[in-house]
């Protein structure tokens, strides 16, 4: 209990409050701006959230991640384009709603069935993240090199329509994490090494200006292709009756917790991300309506059930991928990747170490994502009128702010070092312009924030494990757990081969 | 006949991957001394490895990742090129010219520049009087704004240091908080005073976006500047701005 009211003294202050409430209406914000998404936003304020002290700091990009999750329905609802494909499932009745004069009853829907989604997989992060981080005390070096191949192999056969771009761009973000420094022999190990040992670069690749370069610069990149598109119109909808009756959500709860399962255990797989639960969801939402005689509408038909179910799975994405993050320090996809990233600058390093250590700190961040979720509901619905405006502001004028937002985020990592901080603006560009040409064909870029992350870890537990092995490299194949997590890495390299195969796709 | 209809990127990190084995394999063995009894396998193992493995597998891409022959690729437009690229090179530039002009002059140069160039669709040779205009003018605001923003500060602190007004007053948090109140009042008063006289109806869509980009730029800068300097202390580099 002592431990517990410590974690609440860290974040029921003034500033934390204030921070993640600017958190949550930006986040909604940004999940409302077709092009921009959750994991974008949660990279743009971690220079901020740096400045902060780490709860306040990790509660600010939860609050941002949360409001950008729900925030993708808005423009899923009104225009029929999702935020973020975090809402591509909303879109089918939200669209159809919007055009039957139900608008305000969508939306309003929508923010409900995400406070539902996020609280529900807060409860399944509280009960499992400590039970699947004690499982960790019995991890070796030779266990938890195995477990970072797991989260690097697992990511990259899932993210991305091809295997083998996967894998390539996990071990090009391992490629960028070993560049530096040994971490035993202090030997430099970046090329050109003459010139460049007096530089920055010698301590290798600021992690968080190659996110916000990955993540922000390579967006604006993106998104100039496609500026002088004519922008859509927001249709002049009334919003009114936003509150689903409480007898209406109480006849879904089939559904709510068919989502909330399926989005809390999706969530939960490193690398699948929110776009295959809230499909799954809705598919599930259509089998239960069609087995309810009646008693629900069938998702699909412009009705609330087909809004309730992919938008509890989204949010509930939110709380199943910090699972892992939390307990393993595997990320369950690019955004609570980029919240590990925030928080081992923090000085902070997910795992049991964390839960042994510094228990106080792993519940204020279950208490700041409750919060988040909080003034997430809280905020989208008092804005329910005033966000869809969002949408009329011209990529024109946003993406040149998002540009520079994401240099000076670069920039003011570095705090007093005027000379490391122009480094780092130099890496944001160049990560940029390298996500740009990555995301144009096809490559998927969350393997790379894997790589960046976990890199490090793997290099040093694989050392260790082979120097207290005595040089002996078979040490991975004598243990069972190792053994479990190879064959989990090679399953997850194979099974999406001959399915895809199967379906006569490219590998 | 073998580079036809093939994507270059599994090219690239061929040679990326060769460059890194080179690299790697040039650098000799990162053990220390001793270190080959006690069996550490040294830094360089594990790059070698990626720098195969990363030629194997841009192999592979680079035979069976062909362009979809149902799917034409997305030609940009002349404009939309120009954007792009002025972009890219702005960004360039941005990144060292920032030191030398300082953070506040090289960010509202870029913002304006590449709002205008955006609003306007493209860059175009009737556009460049409308744009130098606006370029100096945006200086000159920016530069009346942040000084007005500056002196406020700096009064609040010397009369909280002197204790001329109550300490809270003169904290870090209300100093920021009035300064931005200073500063907001200030950028409103200038909205008000040229919206109208600055409307597309009024004054045409060239003149329209350029005040746009200035007052986008000039929020914007002193918003940044507010927040990470003065509420977080990052040493924005001043530049040519001594004060």
């Amino acid at each position: 209990m002592d431990i517990f009211l410590e974690g609440l003294s860290q974040v029921a202050n003034i500033s934390t409050v204030l921070w993640m409430s600017i958190g949550s209406v930006l986040g909604i914000l940004l999940g409302a701006l077709p092009g921009l998404t959750a994991t974008m936003g949660v990279a743009l304020m971690m220079p901020i959230s740096f400045q902060l002290p780490a709860a306040t700091g990790i509660g600010l990009l939860l609050a941002v991640y949360c409001g950008a999750v729900s925030g993708a329905s808005i423009p899923a609802i009104l225009l029929g384009i999702p935020g973020n494909p975090n809402a591509i499932a909303t879109v089918e009745d939200g669209l159809l709603m919007t055009k039957r004069g139900l608008a305000g009853q969508a939306l309003g829907g929508a923010v409900v069935a995400s406070f539902i989604g996020g609280i529900g997989s807060l409860i399944c992060l509280v009960l499992f993240s400590p039970l699947i981080a004690k499982m960790t005390l019995a991890f070796g070096p030779a266990e938890k090199t195995t477990l970072a191949l797991v989260g690097l192999v697992v990511i990259a056969s899932v993210s991305g329509d091809n295997i083998w771009k996967g894998l390539l761009m996990g071990a090009l973000g391992m490629g960028l994490a070993f560049l530096g420094t040994d971490p035993y022999s202090a030997q430099l190990r970046i090329p050109f090494a003459r010139y460049l040992a007096t530089t920055p670069l010698a301590k290798g690749i600021d992690l968080t200006s190659a996110l916000i370069g990955l993540f922000g610069i390579s967006q604006v990149f993106l998104e100039m292709r496609r500026i002088n598109l004519p922008a859509q119109k927001v249709p002049e909808v009334k919003i009114d009756n936003i509150f689903p009756s409480f007898r209406k959500i109480l006849g879904m709860w089939k559904i709510i917790l068919s989502s909330l399962g399926i989005g809390t255990l999706i969530g939960a797989i490193p690398g699948t991300g929110a776009s295959i639960a809230v499909f799954m969801a809705h598919n599930s939402a259509k089998a239960i309506a069609a087995n309810s005689k009646g008693k629900l509408d069938m998702p699909g038909t412009g009705v609330i059930e087909g809004v309730f179910a992919p938008e509890v799975a989204n949010n509930a994405v939110t709380g199943g991928a910090l699972i892992p993050a939390l307990a393993l320090g595997i990320p369950g996809d690019a955004a609570t990747a980029v919240l590990i990233g925030a928080l081992m600058i923090k000085g902070v390093t997910p795992g049991f170490h964390l839960f042994s250590t510094n228990m106080a700190l792993v519940y204020a961040i279950f208490i700041t994502m409750f919060i988040a979720n909080v003034f997430m509901a809280v905020f989208q619905l008092a804005g329910v009128r005033i966000y869809p405006k969002v949408l009329n502001v011209p990529p024109q004028i946003l993406m040149p702010i998002i540009l520079i937002l994401s240099f000076i985020g670069a920039y003011a990592i570095a705090g007093q070092a005027t000379g490391v901080a122009i480094y780092n603006m130099g890496i944001a560009l160049v990560m940029g312009l390298v996500g740009y040409f990555l995301k144009r064909d096809g490559y998927p870029i969350a393997p790379i924030v894997l790589g960046l992350i976990l890199g490090g870890m793997f290099e040093e537990n694989f050392r260790r494990a082979v120097k207290l092995a005595g040089g002996n490299y078979l040490v991975f194949f004598t243990k069972p757990i190792c053994l479990l997590f190879i064959a989990f890495s090679i399953l997850s390299v194979v099974l999406p081969i001959i399915a895809r195969r199967r379906r006569g796709g490219k590998a | 006949m073998l580079f036809q209809n093939r994507k270059p990127l599994p090219v690239v990190f061929m040679i990326l991957a060769v460059l890194y084995f080179v690299y790697v394999v040039g650098s000799g063995s990162s053990q220390m001394i001793g270190d080959e009894l006690g069996g550490d396998p040294g830094g360089m193992l594990l790059p070698m490895v990626l720098s195969i493995f990363m030629f194997i597998a841009s192999v592979y891409l680079f035979i069976t990742d062909r362009p979809a022959a149902d799917r034409k690729p997305v030609r940009l437009g002349k404009e939309e090129r120009q954007l792009f690229l002025l972009t890219i090179v702005v960004a360039i530039g941005y990144v060292f010219l920032s030191r030398l002009l300082g953070f506040i002059l090289s960010t509202s140069l870029v913002l304006f520049s590449l709002s205008f160039a955006n609003l306007r669709a493209g860059l175009f040779r009737k556009d460049c009087k409308v744009w130098l205009v606006g370029l100096v003018s945006t200086t000159v605001l920016i530069l009346g704004v942040y000084s007005a923003g500056r002196v406020t500060t700096r009064s609040l602190l010397m009369a909280g240091r002197q204790g001329a007004i109550p300490a809270w007053l003169g904290s870090t948090g209300m100093v920021v908080f009035l300064t931005l109140l200073v500063v907001s009042a200030l950028i409103v008063m200038l909205l008000v005073l040229t919206r109208t006289r600055f409307s597309v109806e009024h004054s045409g869509a060239a003149v329209h976006s350029m005040w746009l980009s200035a007052m986008v730029s000039i929020i914007s800068v002193e918003f940044l500047y507010l927040v990470f300097r003065q509420m977080f202390y990052v040493e924005l580099v001043k530049g040519l701005i001594t004060w």
